[in-house]
């Protein structure tokens, strides 16, 4: 089991209606590897995300994660398995305050979502944690805003502190980068660094700076294929990858 | 980005706030059921049918809020489970005269609140009018059955002659022919309890916070762990729950059931009532209730067409007021408190 890939996906198809989004493909990282995954737009990136993450299912194909099939697993179950994820549309809790956003993720992960027995206002230890989680996202002054009145880059980050404080083993970020100006891209690079720390990592981003910063290996997708995979340097000097993706602008 | 130095204070500040809040609710909440349960005392004698009406509905619009505040899904057909329990409550008082009548009313509230999880299962995969639809379907459905079954329910005629001669609380303590108020203090020691521990359940454990970000973001939710349909499920059961506690009162308190605890009519009046008070205050609906009961009765001994005032008090109230009267009091505590900012 040592060589066994964190996570596996074989022979994945799925379409809308029209031809197929993504066509038969097949993907393996190993725990601990940072995986950047590029290509055009309506490539597929998004969808792939959500096969793994559950909220579609495959029309044909398996998502193995620690060696487990999860293909009909509904998303609840697989963020308990340690998948967690972060959204290119920006999806969070907005008449919330960026606390309760935060301490929502944390109860989940502690297993005291749902339960009854306890006073929210007595798990102090979820409030610090929370102040913790705020305080690494740069988040802290903003503890009691409600999130729906923040700054677009704010909320960008809390999407990603939501993410920090679930601990998954694997983190899936789908564009964190989009919208953001290229000061904001940096901070984010930082703040994305800190905490991916000992996780295994699967990037999707079209800024390219980040995707270096962050990836070992780099696969590129392209009409539901995988067009090519393997170092940033590789992928950078490959002619059919600069046809396709890098040398038009991403659109 | 670097953390300023005034944080520190910034964060009490911020507890301080939610301490006040939190103590604000807390200290409304107590007054409110000190009044329920002191009300036999501060009303007039000829006022105590219209008060244990007011108590017994507004206990029923409460569950009725608990799905639409909590997990914001607006129910046309909560009166099914108001009704299952009423007519429960009476098919078992007439089987089981000598069973204390404590376990008969959590009886029928548990059937009504096991209803409530069957057809939650249904109903709560759905959302906006798709889930008010499927509410309306159910309640008719269960509305007919009610109608129809006249072996069991009595059809149009209803259920009386139910309630025994004495009706047992507890082994060795019996009411023999209650009077009003002491059927008002078998509902106020249901209410007062039970509506004490939901209010606690949804706004202070972690239950009650995971139904509000379902509400807020399902699919976020979902993606941090929280089985989120299970979550509303259960919010479902607890709200079929209490709507069955009141109905199985309401059984005992009239000594008669008939479809109009069943049908649509009350489905809506429920809806009415917690919009008068306020959905946003759990309490509200508990208000709306009281100003509907009172309301209606004076209007009715001035005009026949009480009803008729009655709906367009209804419309100017939420066109003025969206918040209903809760909503209204709460702008006004908070100008009092502060004025400067309000
Ligand atoms: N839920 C959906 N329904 C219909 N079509 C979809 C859906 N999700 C994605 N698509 C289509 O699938 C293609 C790939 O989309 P997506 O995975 O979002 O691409 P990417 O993230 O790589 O830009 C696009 O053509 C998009 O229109
Ligand atoms: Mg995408």
């Amino acid at each position: 089991m040592v060589d066994a890939p964190l996570l596996a996906l074989h022979g994945i198809s799925r379409s809308f209606g029209a031809g197929p989004v993504l066509d038969g493909l097949s993907l393996s990282i190993s725990a601990g590897e940072r995986r950047g995954l590029i290509g055009p737009n309506g490539a597929g990136k998004t969808t792939l995300i959500n096969l793994i993450t559950g909220k579609l299912r495959p029309d044909s194909g398996r998502v193995l994660y620690r060696g487990l099939d999860i293909t009909d697993l509904p998303p609840h179950r697989r963020a308990r398995l340690g998948i967690g994820r972060s959204f290119q549309i920006l999806s969070l809790f907005g008449e919330a305050s960026v606390g309760e956003n935060i301490r929502g993720a944390l109860l989940a992960k502690h297993g005291i979502g749902t339960t009854v027995a306890r006073r929210l206002s007595s798990l102090e230890p979820i409030f610090a944690e929370s102040e913790q989680i705020a305080a690494l996202a740069g988040l802290l002054p903003f503890l009691g805003e409600r999130v729906d009145t923040l700054p677009y880059g704010l909320q960008r980050r809390l999407d990603i502190a939501l993410v920090t404080a679930q601990e998954p083993e694997l983190v899936i970020l789908d564009e964190p980068a989009a919208g953001l100006s290229a000061a904001e891209t940096r901070d984010l690079i930082d703040l994305l660094e800190a905490i991916i720390r000992g996780c295994t990592l699967i990037l999707v981003e079209h800024d390219m700076d980040v995707v270096y910063a962050l990836s070992d290996r780099i696969t590129v997708l392209d009409y539901g294929c995988v067009l090519t995979e393997g170092t940033p340097a590789e992928v950078n000097a490959d002619p059919a990858v600069r046809r396709v993706y890098l040398g038009e602008e991403t659109g | 980005m670097t953390i300023p130095g005034r944080l520190g204070p910034a964060l009490s500040v911020l507890k301080a706030e939610r301490g006040r809040r939190d103590l604000g609710g807390a200290l409304a909440t107590l007054a409110l059921l000190a009044a329920v349960a002191a009300a036999p005392w501060l009303v007039p004698v000829a006022a105590l049918n219209d008060l244990g009406q007011a108590v017994l509905l507004g206990l029923f619009a409460i569950g009725f809020n608990i799905v639409f505040k909590y997990s914001g899904l607006l129910s046309f057909g909560h009166a099914a489970f108001f009704g299952v329990a009423a007519y429960a409550e009476a098919l078992l008082l007439r089987a089981f005269p000598a069973v204390p009548v404590p376990l008969l009313i959590l009886g029928a509230a548990a059937g009504a609140g096991l209803l409530g999880l069957l057809l939650g299962h249904v109903c709560v995969r759905r959302t906006g009018a798709y889930f008010s639809m499927t509410t309306l379907a159910v309640g008719a459905f269960l509305y007919t059955i009610a109608f129809k079954w006249h072996a069991v329910t009595g059809g149009t005629d209803g259920l009386d002659e139910f309630m025994p001669a004495a009706l047992v609380l507890l082994p060795g303590w019996r009411l023999t022919n209650p009077s009003i108020t002491e059927i008002y203090e078998l509902s106020a020691a249901f209410l007062i309890p039970f509506t004490l521990a939901t209010w606690l359940i949804l706004e202070h454990t972690p239950f009650g916070n995971a139904v509000q970000l379902v509400r807020q973001n399902e699919e976020r939710a979902a993606f941090l762990g929280y089985d989120t349909h299970r979550v509303k499920l259960t919010n479902y059961g607890l709200a079929a729950f209490v709507a069955g506690i009141a109905g199985a009162l309401w059984a005992i308190s009239n000594g008669f059931v008939s479809t109009d605890s069943i049908d649509l009519t009350l489905s809506t009046t429920v809806i009415i009532m917690a919009f008068i008070g306020g959905t946003a205050w759990f309490w509200g609906p508990l208000l709306g209730s009281a100003i509907y009961i009172f309301g209606s009765d004076r209007l009715s001994a001035v005009t026949q067409h009480w009803q008729l005032w009655m709906g367009l008090a209804f419309i100017a109230l939420v066109l003025a007021f969206p918040r209903g009267i809760a909503g209204l009091a709460s702008l006004l505590a908070s100008r009092l408190v502060r004025p400067r900012d309000g």
